[in-house]
């Protein structure tokens, strides 16, 4: 198996190398995937309708599961064996999901497309700089990505400018709004701004063996009827069904091989995590899908002398200009909420509904927005109002704090009722292109292999500061307007004293390091994630990603690794791979 | 002990320290009792358990007159009435002992807190010339208990006043919230959701009148 010559090797199973994987075997190449952590399976594994009482803690997080005892995610911030490095001065929180399908387990799956002003900020906009590529050239990958998933959003007259929404003919219906969505979306169109559903990777029909969404477990713990996309049900598991994939789990990939020149990729080294042993594979493609941070690291390592400082890094850029979702949030309490009769909030584990980012040309320079991008709004989801089953951080937790000293029969009152009026509301934003955000190879600590460890580096700009400062107006603003009164408000101390007040990479959007572009001397990934130094080379996670607009990333990663797909199957065919 | 272990138990101790001179005043009121570290860490339940089939792999550690004396607190935060039964009804205390038996250090830092919160009732109810607080007429658990709840009001206003306060609102968070998420305590408050829906189709038209949309 070490000597055999594959056709393509794909590094990571997550929403990018699950999208390779997928299209490529199913369009008939030989695949050889390797998986970081176990295998896994969402449909036998998922704890459907399990109560928190019955784990321990009631569910709460600890350092074995960070996100809960019930969260999909094997890994986490901190991974035994697996650290990594900040510079001084920097925070920096990397979330790892080792397992099958990766990060696609626990997603939220929101699924907001890249708009024309986010393809071409500087050609439009005047600000940033412009992505290789136009959203009328990803337009019918998105589409495409679409289709394949199974998205619901809203009707595609309801679009508003740079928030484009799947096609009528793709989407499936939306949920209705819950009765906290209702208040917000009234209270938005008092201040101008719309809302619509939210585009989100979640059957509301069922789609091939898929079924829809029942409206109850949330989605962080996995899906085991198909309804919330992940990549090993929609993209593994068919596959596998196919006779070109061959899968290694617990695989952790270090170093690219390539020939002498440095300009060819000849395989990969890994780790067999069972025997720690280090193992090679060969092949005539290689694809690095290893989540956004780990393929910069693993190029990074992959010095020699004809690359030293890393293949495909003649430009200088890999691990350079990363980015992460800015963001603020208010907890409040809606006193309307008050005392209503019990009814079901849980629909989906996400807004149903939203406001996209609505100042746009001279109606954001009246408005003093002077930040490049912007943000959206949203009902704060997980545990908040009636929304998802009563958790002790989530539910209780707040309603504690807002009756401190409270207990017997006055307590039994209170949280009667509170409870299901205590809301939170969220924003979430674009980043602005940083120099000073990247990530080089520690010079001395290394992971449990011997293999070593990323160093981040990470400084926020003041143009992030007035946009997050601007998000955080807004979002006092539309709680004002639902009447709310703001209990909780932890990004205000912080936006006082210029601090953003939110650590990057805790959203886990964390992308960029390997961009695009149209000139090898200021990109490391042409314009269908190829390496320019290194012809057969691709990059299909986050890496590639050139800004970061105010939209969920995965998304537009799936949407570019399926034109890494299909640029490999015509590359092949035309034999110039 | 294994390194990880001995970590584990390291930055137990060092965190609790952490913790003492964070809460400042309450200093003075945990300094009073020894540090409750678990000299031999126990296991979590690791990095991939068995979502499916949860179990607790550390061993409760509280004792009988620990478990009596919470019990009762427990009763105080949480009553029976007419809607609902009462903590003891639904042994809470137990669910108590789980979470300050567990080796990870938030709940150790819960661990040093109870125990040392426990350690001043027992402290009280001797200047009452009774042996522990076990021991009290149940009125005058009540009002020890009530002086914790004034604490809260006081806030920080002295290092006694600071620690008890952080005592009350710990003990509340963990009898409150392993209530509340009983079954008995969901009905209470009206959580009627984790069911499947073949649609979901939003409030129904009274609450929509309810609160004006």
């Amino acid at each position: 198996m070490n000597d055999m010559l594959h056709e393509v090797i794909v590094v990571g199973s997550g929403a990018g190398g699950g999208m390779v994987t997928y299209y490529l075997t199913r369009a008939g190449v030989n695949v050889l995937l390797l998986e970081a952590g176990r295998d896994y399976n969402p449909r036998t594994e998922t704890p459907m309708f399990n109560w928190p009482r019955e784990a321990p803690l009631r569910g709460e997080s600890t350092p074995d599961k960070q996100g809960g005892f019930y969260d999909a995610t094997i890994g986490g911030f901190s991974l035994p064996g697996e650290p990594y490095s900040t510079a001084e001065g920097t925070d920096f929180n990397w979330w790892r999901a080792r397992m099958l399908g990766g990060r696609t387990n626990h997603w939220g799956r929101q699924v907001p497309r890249y708009g024309p002003d986010d393809f071409k900020p500087y050609t439009n906009t005047g600000r940033e700089i412009d992505w290789p590529v136009s959203y009328e050239e990803m337009a019918r990958w998105y589409d495409r990505t679409e289709a394949l998933i199974g998205v619901f959003g809203p009707d595609e007259s309801e679009a508003i400018h740079n928030s484009p929404v799947p096609p009528n003919a793709i989407r499936q219906l939306p949920p209705a709004p819950r009765a906290s969505e209702l208040l917000f979306a009234k209270a938005c169109k008092e201040l101008g701004l719309k809302t619509h559903a939210h585009p989100t990777a979640i059957l509301t029909e069922p789609l091939g063996e898929r079924s829809a969404c029942f409206y109850a477990t949330n989605c962080v713990r996995g899906c085991s009827i198909g309804a919330a996309f992940d990549a090993v049900t929609g993209f593994i598991t068919p596959a596998r069904k196919t006779d070109k994939l061959k899968l290694i789990t617990e695989a952790v990939v270090f170093e690219v091989m390539a020939d002498k020149a440095g300009r060819k990729a000849t395989g990969v080294r890994y780790i067999d995590k069972k025997t720690g042993e280090r193992r090679e594979a060969r092949a005539r493609v290689v694809v690095l899908a290893a989540s956004a941070m780990e393929s910069c690291r693993i190029l990074l390592n992959s010095r020699s002398e004809a690359a030293p400082k890393g293949l495909g890094n003649s430009s200088g850029l890999v691990g350079r200009y990363l980015s992460d979702t800015t963001g603020a949030r208010l907890v409040v309490q809606l006193p309307s909420f008050e005392n209503l009769p019990p009814h079901n909030e849980d629909g989906v584990s996400q807004p149903h509904i939203y406001a996209p980012w609505w100042l746009h040309g001279t109606d954001k320079e009246k408005a003093g927005a002077d930040f490049s991008g912007g943000y959206k709004v949203e009902v704060l989801p997980y545990g908040n109002g009636r929304f998802g089953i009563p958790t002790l951080s989530g539910t209780v937790g707040p309603l504690l704090k807002f009756g401190r000293g409270l207990y017997g029969t006055a307590l039994k009152k209170h949280m009667r009722r509170y409870y299901g009026s205590i809301i939170g509301l969220r924003a979430l934003g674009s980043m602005t292109l940083n120099e000073h955000c990247f990530l080089t190879i520690d010079p001395t600590v290394k992971d449990r292999w011997g293999v070593s460890v990323p160093r981040f580096h990470w400084q926020w700009s003041d143009e992030d500061l007035r946009r997050c400062t601007h998000m955080h107006k807004t979002l006092h603003r539309v709680a004002r307007q639902m009447k709310a009164v703001v209990i909780e408000d932890h990004y205000a101390a912080a936006l006082d004293a210029g601090r953003l007040g939110y650590v990057a990479g805790g959203r886990s959007h964390e992308v960029g390091g390997c961009r695009m572009g149209d000139d090898p001397a200021r990109s490391v990934l042409n314009s269908h994630s190829c390496s320019w130094d290194v012809p057969n080379l691709y990059v299909a996670d986050g890496a590639p990603f050139v800004t970061h607009a105010e939209k969920n990333p995965t998304l537009t990663i799936m949407a570019l690794a399926m034109r890494v797909a299909d640029d490999i199957v015509h590359r092949l065919e035309a034999k110039t791979l | 002990m294994t390194t990880e272990q001995h970590r584990s138990m390291t930055i137990n101790r060092r965190r609790v320290l952490k913790l003492m001179a964070m809460t400042g005043g309450a200093a003075t009121f945990l300094q009073a009792y020894p540090l409750f570290a678990i000299e031999q860490a126990e296991p979590g339940y690791g990095r991939d358990p068995d979502l499916l089939h949860p179990r607790v792999p550390w061993g409760k550690s509280l004792s009988k007159a620990q478990l009596r004396a919470l019990a009762r607190l427990g009763d105080l935060i949480i009553p029976a009435d007419e809607h609902s039964p009462s903590a003891s009804d639904l042994d809470i205390a137990g669910f108590v002992n789980e979470w300050v038996s567990a080796p990870y250090p938030a709940q150790r830092d819960d661990r040093t807190i109870i125990l040392a919160g426990l350690e001043w009732l027992d402290k009280q109810a001797r200047r009452q010339r009774a042996k522990d607080f076990n021991s009290l007429a149940p009125a005058s658990q009540a009002s020890l208990f009530d002086g914790l709840a004034s604490a809260v009001k006081i806030g920080a206003a002295t290092s006694a006043t600071a620690g008890q306060a952080r005592f009350f609102e710990r003990l509340v968070y963990l009898f409150a919230g392993g209530f509340y998420t009983t079954a008995e305590g969901m009905a209470d408050i009206g959580y009627v959701g984790n069911v499947p829906l073949r649609t979901f189709d939003g409030p129904p038209a009274e609450i929509r009148r309810r609160i004006g949309v």
